[in-house]
């Protein structure tokens, strides 16, 4: 892993914090991505609004993106689908009991300071490493 | 909040649509259309990419310093209040979900932000996981939120 990677990702996360910033400043709100998803038909019509153009807007580019740079996005998992299919039903799940992911936990809630949210970055963080670590010994995906 | 629903809701819209769409540039950025980006930055030995740390750092570095001043501020630059998450205690379901959600990161190398990010990629992996995710969301909603108001 080269240095110049390593600023991308800095400066891609800096977009991911500037993206949260104005949220917040023009929205007033403070959510994480499952945060937007699992409650997107819920609350007022404001909120589902918004909740709903923000991840519009990421799919789009998501999809822009991978018509115009492909090599960007992974065409295959080192994951067999079945894998794949259980993590999706774990992330989700936990995320909900948790009430926040990785960016509404790991990102808004520890730029918060938030107790909760060092607790559930550090325990996610730590049950990633293990599953890794169980699943794939030295095997490099 | 009579002033928050009087306020255009293109407003809100166009906000929301450029804060995903800048969301979906950093996620890239940072290698997240890659599920390996995530599983090489658990796999704590000679491969290891540290991304998506990285990443981290970078958006708390941003984020940090502007949400202690929009809180001292006490509004938004509309004038309208924040909505942030009630400060509660540390509980037993916040760190069993963490947990949980931590095993399905590792097993599968993806999270809700990049799950949204890929969707349409047309991996196969991208429509499991997320059809997996929303099994995940429903579970919880069907164990948890039914005699809640969340689905008016």
């Amino acid at each position: 892993m080269n240095a110049g990677t390593c600023i991308q990702a800095l400066i891609g996360g800096a977009l991911l914090g500037t993206s949260a910033s104005v949220l917040l400043a023009l929205e007033g709100t403070a959510e994480g991505v499952s945060g937007m998803a699992g409650r997107v038909f819920s609350t007022s019509p404001r909120q589902r609004t918004s909740r709903i153009a923000f991840l519009l807007g990421l799919v789009a580019t998501g999809f822009v993106w991978r018509v115009l740079l492909p090599g960007a996005f992974a065409s295959h998992s080192p994951r067999a689908l079945g894998t794949i299919l259980v993590a999706g039903v774990l992330v989700g799940f936990g995320a909900r009991l948790a009430n926040g992911c990785t960016s509404g936990h790991g990102i808004l809630g520890v730029s918060r300071f938030s107790r909760r949210s060092a607790v559930a970055t550090i325990a996610f963080c730590t049950a990633a490493i293990a599953t890794v670590a169980l699943l794939s010994p030295g095997d490099p995906s | 909040m009579s002033t928050a629903i009087a306020r255009p809701a293109r407003q809100s819209l166009v906000t929301s649509l450029s804060a995903g769409a800048l969301f979906a540039v950093g996620l890239t950025l940072a290698g997240m259309g890659h599920p390996s980006t995530v599983l090489d930055a658990f796999r704590l030995d000679a491969s290891w990419d540290p991304r998506l740390f990285s990443m981290f750092f970078g958006a708390i570095l941003v984020h940090a310093p502007f949400s202690a001043w929009l809180r001292r501020r006490g509004a938004t630059l509309r004038d309208e209040p924040l909505t942030l998450p009630p400060a509660r205690r540390v509980d037993g379901r916040l760190v069993i979900g963490a947990v949980i959600f931590g095993v399905g990161w590792g097993l599968g190398g993806l999270c809700p932000g990049p799950a949204f990010l890929v969707l349409l990629t047309g991996a196969p992996h991208a429509a499991t996981f997320f059809a997996g995710m929303t099994c995940g969301f429903c579970l919880h909603h069907l164990a948890f939120e039914r005699t809640a108001r969340a689905c008016t």
